[in-house]
C-alpha cells in the first residue's frame, strides 16, 4: 500500500500553487525552439494587459494574470464553466538566450514570448607583449 | 485489518481522481466527444441570455456561430501559429484543431438582435428572448 501512496504523489500532474490567500492555476503553455530563437505561447484567456505581469528575475521568468470579473448588469449567472481566476507560471530561462531582447505581445487571450538565442562570442585572441 | 488494508489504496485512486476532476474545473476545455470544446458560462436576465466562452487562440473570424431555434452552436478553430521551423518542441499543452459546441438554450431568442463580442479570447454573446417566447399575461374575465 505505501508503494501506491509513493506513486501517486510522483505521478501528479500540475497541481494549483497556493498563493496568499488566492489560488492560482497554470496555464497551458507551448514552448518552441527555432533556430534562432525560444518561443514561448501562454493560453491566458480574459486576461488584459493592465493585469499582466512577466517579471525576470534573474533567470527565472514569471508571468502572472488575473482574469476580468466576468458580470452583467441585471444578469445572474445560471450556468458555469469556468470562474475568473488568477494565473500564474515560472520558467527558468538558461543563459543561451539574451534575455535583454525578449519580446511579448499579447493578443486574443494568447500570450507570446520570444527570446532570441545569444550570440556566441567569438573566442578571443590575446596577443601576448613579451618583457624585454 | 487485512481487509482495511486493502480497500484504502482504491480510496486513494478515488480520491485522486476527484483531485483531479477540481483542477480540470480551470482548463479552457470541456470534454465533449472527440475534441476538446470551449469552457462556456450563461447569464440570464429578464432581457434574455448572456452566453461567454473561453476561446483563446481563436480569431474573431475563426468562429462560426449559429442558431436554429432553442439550440446555439458555436464552431471554431485553434489554428496553429505559421509553421516556424522548430528545431525542438519543449512543450505542447495547448490544444490545437476545431471544434463544436452545442447548447439547448431555455427559450427561443430573436435572432436578428443577437450581438456577438470578442475580447482577450472570451467570447460573448447576447441573445434577446424572442417576444413569441415570453410569457404572456393572461387576464382573467369576470363572467
Amino acid at each position: 500500500m505505501d508503494n501506491k501512496l509513493q506513486n501517486t504523489e510522483m505521478n501528479k500532474t500540475v497541481t494549483p500553487e497556493i498563493t496568499r490567500n488566492e489560488r492560482s492555476y497554470s496555464p497551458n503553455v507551448d514552448i518552441i525552439e527555432t533556430e534562432k530563437e525560444i518561443i514561448l505561447t501562454s493560453e491566458l484567456a480574459g486576461v488584459e494587459e493592465e493585469n499582466l505581469e512577466v517579471i525576470l528575475d534573474n533567470n527565472v521568468l514569471t508571468i502572472t494574470g488575473k482574469m476580468e470579473e466576468e458580470s452583467f448588469k441585471d444578469y445572474e449567472l445560471i450556468y458555469s464553466e469556468y470562474r475568473p481566476v488568477k494565473y500564474e507560471r515560472s520558467f527558468t530561462v538558461s543563459n543561451e538566450f539574451n534575455k535583454d531582447k525578449l519580446k511579448a505581445v499579447l493578443k486574443d487571450g494568447l500570450l507570446n514570448l520570444t527570446i532570441p538565442k545569444a550570440e556566441k562570442t567569438a573566442a578571443k585572441k590575446i596577443k601576448v607583449k613579451s618583457l624585454r | 485489518m487485512y481487509l482495511f488494508n486493502r480497500s484504502l489504496p482504491a480510496i486513494f485512486e478515488t480520491l485522486e481522481r476527484v483531485t483531479r476532476d477540481f483542477e480540470d474545473f480551470n482548463s479552457n476545455y470541456s470534454f465533449s466527444g472527440m475534441s476538446a470544446s470551449p469552457k462556456i458560462n450563461l447569464y440570464r436576465g429578464k432581457e434574455g441570455l448572456i452566453l461567454t466562452a473561453k476561446v483563446p487562440g481563436v480569431k474573431a473570424d475563426d468562429l462560426d456561430i449559429s442558431i436554429v431555434g432553442q439550440t446555439v452552436t458555436i464552431k471554431g478553430e485553434y489554428k496553429e501559429e505559421k509553421e516556424k521551423k522548430k528545431l525542438k518542441l519543449h512543450r505542447q499543452e495547448i490544444k490545437r484543431g476545431s471544434f463544436t459546441r452545442t447548447l439547448e438554450l431555455p427559450f427561443k431568442v430573436e435572432i436578428d438582435k443577437v450581438d456577438a463580442e470578442f475580447n482577450a479570447g472570451v467570447l460573448k454573446i447576447t441573445m434577446p428572448q424572442a417576444d413569441s417566447d415570453k410569457p404572456k399575461k393572461i387576464v382573467v374575465k369576470n363572467k
